[in-house]
């Protein structure tokens, strides 16, 4: 006469899914009859015993295969063009701590690798660097040039500098203090612009190949040229001037600018000046982490007047860019959606 | 399995386009999905794309991964889909398009295993008769150690409906293979 078992219970036993309380239970049934005892046993023999096992797969191999095809680590690989920015260059991130910023910098995994662009240069232990939202870093180049990036910024710089140029690659936003080199002239390659500097401070402004590329100077001078160019539509900035480079088409004429409004992020702060409004929620997104949709499309083209300040809550503008364009708006999860 | 909070926090760096993380995320998770996609597809070769292919979607789809939910169950499901398709694709007579002939063996039953005096092939020859649904999540806890939270997520099905399977199992098992085991 045996009283029922309770598989389900003996079940989360074998598999150690079994709660404290019940572990009390099973206990005590196991204890009531040596039989049970038995079950058990058996059981064991049969959980424990081995099944068919697959042929041994190299996880090392299959790993590096996967971040090879996700663009995550480089090969060997030759370009015949140079084609823009990180969609190409396998951007890498690994996490380091340095000073108060956090910031993605691959660097050992490129131990073994070259890199070449327009057949010409070569490029051994290239470093990527890629900005979290919300952050903000400032890198050193090997020749003691300093690059400052905003939040969502890629930005790749080789380890050594070749002999006779300091090449480096930028999508996002940088303000560059360049080491006076003669010699070794500073080339900023940065979606469709092509930016040369000899001794200079400057920001650059290229957040997507298909939007324009900005360039301001703060002191010396740059030559700009789309990339395509050899220099025949070259044009040189000075001194608190702006010239835009749209898709591949030749650097506007130099305006005289204030240069402090394009170079106060790095400060956190911003000031739109009847900019369209899809620049203001590209940089919100940006420092606040935040995602934004709008119902209506339209409205991103409003232009629109007003300055950011990352300390402040990012409530606030969103309030604010709501009572200017007259538009109501809901948040959840961390998206702002406009009607 | 990671704990939950720790999944939670990998999720939302991956998220964050940290390649780190997601490498680990395929140091952890990738010899046992490939071991769970190789009992339906019965091969390396294909077994290891699956889960290539799985990870590379998960990675380029990471902007929209969901922190709240279960990366494992996500993996494990996501190959598992992966290999029922690959199965139906193939249009290989020997499987089949559904979780039934998941696992290799020799389509003997117990006691003639037995009698071939090889145990392991008469216990796994048990398993292997083992009602279809009862066998697959009794196979995902003992090859693939997946919680029966996870199993039920993978399967979409209920916790409950998991922990009765495996105690059928259990039961079935016990059943067909407790002369054998008494004899040895």
């Amino acid at each position: 006469m045996k009283e029922s078992i309770n598989w389900d219970l003996i079940g989360r036993y074998m598999t150690g899914e079994i709660s404290d309380e019940d572990r009390t239970v099973f206990k005590s049934w196991i204890e009531s009859d040596p039989e049970n005892q038995k079950i058990i046993g058996d059981l064991n023999e049969i959980w424990n015993e081995p099944g068919i096992e697959p042929p041994a797969c190299n996880v090392d191999r299959m790993k590096n295969e996967i971040l090879v095809k996700a663009g995550i680590r480089m090969e060997n690989r030759q370009k015949t063009r140079f084609l823009p920015m990180l969609q190409n260059l396998r951007t890498q991130v690994v996490l380091r701590y340095a000073a108060a910023f956090l910031v993605f910098i691959m660097s050992a995994y490129f131990a073994a690798d070259q890199f070449i662009f327009n057949g010409q240069s070569e490029y051994e232990n290239l470093n990527n660097v890629v900005v979290a939202n919300t952050l903000q870093d400032k890198i050193t180049l090997p020749d003691g040039s300093i690059a400052i990036l905003d939040a969502g910024t890629e930005f790749s710089y080789p380890r050594e500098f070749a002999p006779d140029k300091r090449e480096v690659f930028l999508q996002g936003e940088a303000f560059f203090e360049v080491v006076p080199g003669k010699d070794r002239p500073f080339l900023v390659n940065a979606g469709s612009a092509h930016i040369k500097v000899l001794g200079t401070k400057f920001n650059v402004r290229a957040w997507n190949i298909t939007e324009s590329v900005e360039v301001v100077v703060s002191e010396g001078n740059v030559l700009l040229r789309s990339q395509g160019d050899n220099g025949d539509n070259s044009v040189v900035i000075y001194k608190d001037q702006k010239s835009v480079i749209k898709s591949d088409s030749d650097p506007t004429v130099p305006v005289t600018v204030d240069p402090e409004m394009y170079t106060s992020w790095i400060n956190n702060t911003r000031k739109f000046n009847n900019t369209r409004l899809k620049e203001v929620i590209d940089q919100l997104e940006r420092w606040y982490d935040l995602k934004f949709d709008f119902k209506n499309k339209k409205l991103l083209s409003v232009n629109i007047t007003i300055q950011i300040q990352k300390e402040e809550p990012v409530r606030d503008y969103i309030d604010l860019i709501s009572s200017i364009i007259n538009v109501k708006y809901e948040i959840s999860d961390e998206t702002v959606t406009f009607k | 399995m990671l704990s939950d909070h720790i999944e939670a926090e990998w999720i939302k760096k991956i998220r964050n386009n940290d390649s780190r993380v997601f490498e680990k995320l395929v140091g952890k998770y990738f010899e046992p999905l490939y071991r769970f996609a190789w009992r339906y597809v019965k091969d390396q070769q294909s077994a290891e794309n699956i889960v290539q292919d799985v990870f590379l979607k998960t990675w380029r789809n990471r902007k929209n991964l969901d922190p709240s939910l279960s990366i494992s169950s996500y993996l494990y499901r996501a190959v598992r889909n992966n290999s029922l398709n690959y199965l139906r694709s193939e249009k290989n007579v020997q499987h089949s398009i559904d979780d039934v002939n998941i696992m290799q063996f020799s389509g003997k039953d117990p006691e003639e295993e037995y009698i071939e005096k090889d145990r392991n092939a008469a216990i796994n020859a048990a398993i292997n008769e083992l009602p279809e649904k009862c066998r697959i999540i009794f196979l995902m806890k003992k090859y693939d150690g997946l919680t029966y939270s996870e199993i039920a997520d993978t399967l979409n099905i209920s916790q409950k409906t998991v922990e009765n399977q495996i105690g059928r199992a259990f039961k079935i098992l016990r059943k067909s293979l407790a002369e054998i085991l008494t004899i040895l």
